[in-house]
């Protein structure tokens, strides 16, 4: 969903949704490590299915943020393998795994992947000219530059586009690795494993989705299967709900950990890293904590917050949760920009909330079903929304010059206390530039006479002063203050990381008080192009000031200056267009949830949103879509990549998207405009890039069709899922005559016998006697060739679609109920108050995951 | 000499053996009152919170004026020796049973120790060696007109609410192949008892093979292709809510005759939905066959006829009684015989004639 602040907005509202993961360390005999057991017991609780949405991890191990990134391509899958393994250990999986690489998407999609990357290839390329500035300028002090680090570029993240050499080298790395697993993992010997790699169409999370609801759909499915998506988009806790299986969690890193402790490296930090410093992130890193989000608890949570006592129809939770994910999405997605008003970070979602249970008892039904949209029901949402707008915006307003006057009386404050620090403090020798001062505020732990804290730390009068902000920080979050003083004072690394989400509501209050902003480091380091880079191609815009949502008028400047046109019948044509493709948009993205991808083609074809006012006569609008066919993994390359990245392309191709002459050159400008459309980061404006005219596009591209090699044709080509099986498998020996016997029957399994239904065959390809290679350019002692009878690979289809119900299946157990009467009053009597100032907080939300 | 045996109700077998019962195969009944060997009326449960939460909660008594009930059944073989045919044909041999008779007919002897109004007379045939033991028409038609007189039409939205909560509880097809409307729109289908759906079920108490027809509510997931179905069926019922010391006694009382009914053929679950005296389904509750003998005897309340051992002694009356049958009638085609239990007449025996 790429709603940035949503995970953290979440987990602050409802508490008890998240809990840490329990690890556990390999334990050391002698000089030997023994490995985490996957086959013991798992300490967090057993689980039957795993589903990785696997873009999650090859990002970050690919080109991490935070530390060095792997040399090569083999590294990078060795790195992989590493995390994957990770995972694995943390969630032991007894049934299933499912493996799921992003294939190629949906045209709806497909806009928001161009937009990064073409931003991303951008930044790539000011990145790459800080580094040459740097070296010219130390080669200039007459220092010697390593030739390794001045030949070196950095690696391009496009490559994790399906059809690329990088993805085909990924998928047959995870077959050999899910193999090797199979083969020699006692804890792997009875498991499936699905691999989803980038030739099958659709994005990762939602093949998983598809894979949910086909097993659903099966008489014999366990209706108390527990299921653990791992993955980084917020919107798998959406999916994870959309599926209505009770029995689910999320796993992830734990983001704020990581906000805080570590800052974003830019290739130019390399030339100046040393080999300590290397090390240290790369174990930081390794250590990174990890986290549970039980599905099944925010439920709980919802049952309380959506529950509405008089209605003219039955309250059902599970529709009830629909409409909330309905409005969730509403607030911000992938296919979709957000309406003006509605901001996750200006608590959007609470807004339409508020709205939905006033009208709710009002209406017919609720406002989707299994979904589809009741457009009636829509339509009363957002009138009740226009009526808020002006609101909406004027508040906006305000809260930004406030935060605008503080950042400013912040930035006073800041001198003087570098004044201070100058001053007084030679005497505290480390730390001392990373210790921030804050003279103004209280310090409610330490004794003045003595200078003891709370945590039995004795400091110098100048050490409390220097470390006030700690000392509040603590203080606040009723930490132990020595302990986070002590690595304040030592490591100013980790204890930034102590402070995870584990203790989220508590850092909540922290944030507003914390003079040095995380988000504003960010800023500088990020948005490079936004003020000091004259090498930037694109031209940064922000109408904000003049459109001036907070004044009267806004709507007509608004659609002035947006379309550039004065003319009042095409702003009213144009804003009727807008509002159908919307009401198309939010059908499609539903539908995408709920029921699987709706149409391959449909986009929305504008880069802004209406007004909640402009949604009238919604009951016109008749939506329909085309189911269609996915593209091509080289026209879905050809349609998102900017030139920059042409060397993931086939030769053939490249010209199409530099040559001047070529038919298609209009869809890879090098220079286009960015709005800001208010928002503060690069990565938040929006690209004014064209949109791909797919009959033209698809027509050039095919015309190269035959010039291709068989490599690249074999890259071009759309598959299906395999399933891979451990010998332990109640499947295997029956599996394993089919390949005997050469019987080519296609025999359909249900779930009673292993939990997993669907359609399976032999494999052309797979020869069970043979035996399958490690490839991989990486020296290693622990991976080998595999003798393939270990393990089996077949081809796997899923059960037949059909259509999804938002129900609870017959034979569901409920868990045991974990909010207490306390927790549910905090959700029915509480006034927003702890979330209300959210604007501070920027995560990243320029990776599609 | 005329053939002429009495059997003590106060009798009890040594041996409590019996063995575990399974399915030789299934029939279904059309709403057209034809019978066929299939599973075309199996239906399957689906129940979930979000059907109970109507305002004012869940009519049984709704529809009740186009129940389309069954005419005269009191136990006609028809369907039943029609599957038998079809799955001796199948296994290409003959059924191996001694006797073969309605699970409902053996449900009622089982409990003649303890529950024991009813006057009971059944009909006896032999045929190729097999005993046949059937309702005796006449004496059931009797009842039935009885019954028909006395039943006030209280009683009879009574028993159609039991019918109302087997349709609102189950799905013609299987869960993921229903739509939406189907499954809500159940409520306001019409009801009627005579589609159904029955197990022919193999089992031996101590020397003796039974086979057993009976009917089948219910399949609480899916009917498995390869594997006994017995363990997925469930048995369906309706009682008044519990409000009292005295609605507890009384519900333990039918959970003996819903465990004799359910054990006999090996059906795991019973699930029974709670109604108030308006006939208002308030809720719904799970129990597993096998717990209910463990479930009885841990119940705290004091009982003035305590029910503890009610299944371990009505289960060895039923051994002696049905292995007794099997020993006692004469392999004599030409014959029938009666077993008959008349409460007026004498309380405490059956008596066995030609
Ligand atoms: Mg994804």
């Amino acid at each position: 969903m790429g709603v940035p602040a949503l995970f953290r907005w979440l987990s602050r509202k409802y508490p008890k949704i998240i809990s840490p993961v329990i690890e556990e360390e390999p334990i050391v005999v002698g000089d030997v490590e023994q490995p985490v057991q996957y086959s013991n017991p798992n300490p967090n609780g057993e689980l039957d299915n795993l589903y990785l949405d696997m873009n999650g991890i090859v990002h970050p191990c690919s080109h991490p943020e935070n530390k060095p990134p792997p040399e090569t391509e083999a590294e990078m899958m060795v790195e992989i393998f590493r995390y994957t393994d990770r995972v694995l250990n943390m969630a032991r999986p007894r049934k299933l795994l499912m493996i799921a690489v992003d294939g190629v998407a949906p045209r709806a999609k497909m806009n928001q992947q161009r937009s990064r990357r073409f931003r991303s290839a951008r930044d790539a390329a000011l990145a790459q000219e800080e580094l040459e500035r740097q070296i010219q300028e130390r080669e200039m002090r007459g220092e010697e530059i390593d030739l390794a680090i001045k030949g070196k570029k950095s690696w391009d993240s496009n490559s994790i586009t399906p059809g690329t050499p990088f993805m085909d080298i990924l998928a047959r790395s995870l077959r050999y690795w899910v193999a090797y697993k199979l083969a020699n993992d006692p804890g792997w010997a009875s498991l499936q494993v699905i691999i989803s790699d980038a030739t099958v169409p659709g994005e990762g999370e939602h093949k998983i989705m598809n894979f949910i609801r086909s097993q659903r759909s099966d008489p014999e499915y366990n209706p108390n299967t527990t299921h653990c998506i791992y993955g980084l988009d917020a919107d798998l806790i959406f999916l994870g709900l959309a599926t209505h299986e009770p029995h689910f969690k999320v796993l992830r890193e734990d983001v704020f950990a990581k906000d805080q402790a570590q800052r974003q490296l830019k290739l130019a930090d390399q030339v100046n890293m040393d080999e300590a410093t290397r090390q240290r992130l790369l174990a930081a890193d390794q250590k990174k904590p990890f986290l549970w989000l039980h599905v099944s608890i925010l439920r709980e949570y919802l049952e309380v917050e959506l529950n509405i006592p008089r209605l003219s129809f039955n309250f059902d939770l599970e529709r009830a949760i629909d409409d909330w994910v309905f409005m969730c999405f509403f607030v911000g997605n992938d296919f979709l920009p957000h309406l003006p008003s509605l901001d996750v970070r200006d608590n959007g979602i609470d807004i339409l909330v508020d709205i939905w249970k006033r009208v709710l008892p009002s209406m017919k039904d609720y406002l989707t079903c299994d979904g589809k949209l009741n457009l009636e029901g829509v339509e009363t949402l957002m009138s009740h929304l226009a009526q808020k707008e002006d609101e909406i915006f004027r508040k906006r307003y305000e809260g930004e010059r406030r935060r605008e006057e503080n950042d400013k009386r912040r930035k006073l404050e800041r001198e003087q206390t570098n004044a201070v620090k100058n001053q007084l403090l030679k005497t505290v020798t480390k730390g001392k530039e990373k210790a921030p001062i804050m003279p103004t505020q209280n310090m409610t732990l330490t004794s003045l006479t003595t200078g003891e804290t709370a945590g039995g730390l004795k400091m110098t009068n100048s050490e409390i002063v220097q470390n006030i902000n700690t000392i509040s920080k603590a203080n606040a979050a009723n930490k132990n203050v020595a302990d986070i003083l002590k690595k304040a004072l030592f490591n100013n690394t980790e204890a930034n990381g102590n402070a995870s989400a584990v203790s989220v509501v508590k850092e909540a209050e922290i944030e507003e008080q914390e003079p040095i902003d995380v988000s504003e480091k960010k800023r500088s380091a990020s948005a490079a192009f936004n003020s000091d880079s004259e090498q930037s191609d694109a031209e940064v815009i922000d109408t904000t000031d003049s459109i001036r949502l907070w004044e009267p008028g806004y709507k007509t400047r608004y659609y002035q200056q947006k379309f550039e046109t004065t003319d009042a019948e095409e702003i009213e044509k144009i804003r009727k267009d807008m509002v159908r493709c919307y009401v198309e948009g939010i059908s499609w993205a539903l539908l995408y949830y709920f029921q699987g991808c709706p149409s391959w083609n449909w986009y929305y074809p504008y880069h802004y949103a209406p007004f909640a006012a402009d949604f009238t006569n919604l009951s016109d609008i008749k939506v329909e879509f085309k189911q269609g066919t996915p593209f091509r993994p080289f026209e879905q390359l050809m349609s998102v990549l900017p030139a920059a990245s042409g060397h993931n392309l086939p030769e053939v191709f490249r010209p199409l998207m530099s040559e001047p002459h070529s038919e298609i050159i209009d869809f890879y400008p090098t220079d286009f405009k960015i709005d800001m459309n208010g928002a503060k980061m690069a990565w938040q404006g929006i690209c004014l890039l064209p949109f791909i005219d797919e009959t033209r596009l698809l027509k050039t591209v095919r015309e190269k069709y035959s010039e291709l090699t068989e490599y690249e044709i074999e890259r071009n080509t759309n598959r299906n899922e395999v399933l891979f099986l451990g010998r332990k498998n109640k499947y295997f020996d029956k599996f394993l005559k089919f390949y005997e016997t050469k019987n080519k029957e296609e025999i359909y399994i249900h779930a009673r016998k292993t939990g997993l239904a669907g359609k399976v065959f032999i494999m052309d390809k797979f020869d069970p006697k043979g035996t399958l290679k490690y490839e991989l350019d990486v020296a290693t002692d622990q991976y080998f060739d595999i003798s393939n009878d270990t393990y089996l690979a077949m081809e796997y289809r899923l059960p037949a679609k059909v259509n999804s119900k938002s129900m609870l299946l017959a034979g569901y157990r409920p868990h045991l109920k974990l909010l207490t009467q306390q927790d549910k009053d905090q959700i029915v009597y509480s006034s927003n108050k702890f979330y209300r100032n959210n604007r501070n907080f920027q995560a990243r939300n320029d990776i599609d995951y | 000499m005329e053939f002429s045996k009495v059997y003590p109700l106060q009798s009890r077998a040594q041996d409590a053996s019996v063995k575990q019962p399974k399915e030789l195969i299934s029939y279904s009944r059309d709403i057209e009152g034809q019978y066929r060997v299939d599973d075309s009326q199996l239906s399957y449960f689906y129940l979930p919170d979000s059907q109970l939460n109507v305002p004012g909660g869940i009519d049984l008594q709704a529809g009740f004026k186009d129940f389309r009930a069954n005419g005269e059944d009191f136990g006609e073989f028809t369907g039943l020796l029609a599957a038998l045919e079809a799955y001796e044909r199948k296994i290409g041999a003959k059924t191996p049973a001694n006797i073969i008779t309605w699970r409902g007919l053996m449900r009622s002897l089982m409990l003649l120790p303890f529950v024991n109004r009813d006057r009971i007379v059944l009909n006896i045939v032999v045929f190729d060696g097999q005993i046949f033991i059937q309702q005796d028409f006449q004496n059931a038609r009797e009842a039935a007109e009885l019954e028909k007189l006395t039943q006030s039409d209280l009683n009879k939205r009574q028993i159609y609410s039991g019918y109302k909560f087997e349709k609102i509880a189950t799905l013609s097809k299987p869960w993921a192949q229903c739509s939406r409307k189907e499954i809500e729109q159940r409520n306001k289908l019409p009801v009627n008892n005579i589609e159904q759906y029955a197990t022919v079920v193999k089992t031996s108490f101590g020397k003796t093979g039974l086979v057993m027809g009976a009917e089948v509510d219910c399949v609480f997931d899916y009917k498995p292709e390869d594997a006994d179905p017995l363990p997925h069926y469930v048995e369906l019922k309706t009682t008044r809510v519990l409000d009292s010391p005295q609605a507890v006694f009384s519900f333990e009382n039918k959970l003996l005759k819903f465990w004799a009914q359910c054990f006999l053929v090996g059906i795991p679950k019973i699930i029974c939905g709670f109604r108030d005296d308006n006939l208002i389904l308030r809720t719904v509750e799970e129990y597993k066959t096998e717990q209910i003998p463990v479930m009885i005897k841990n119940n705290p309340l004091p009982n003035r006829h305590p029910s503890k051992n009610k299944f371990m002694q009505s289960l060895k009356f039923f051994n002696g009684l049905i292995n007794w049958i099997n020993e006692t009638i004469p392999r004599d085609e030409t014959k029938t015989y009666r077993l008959v239990f008349d409460p007026a007449v004498n309380p405490n025996y059956l008596n066995l004639s030609e």
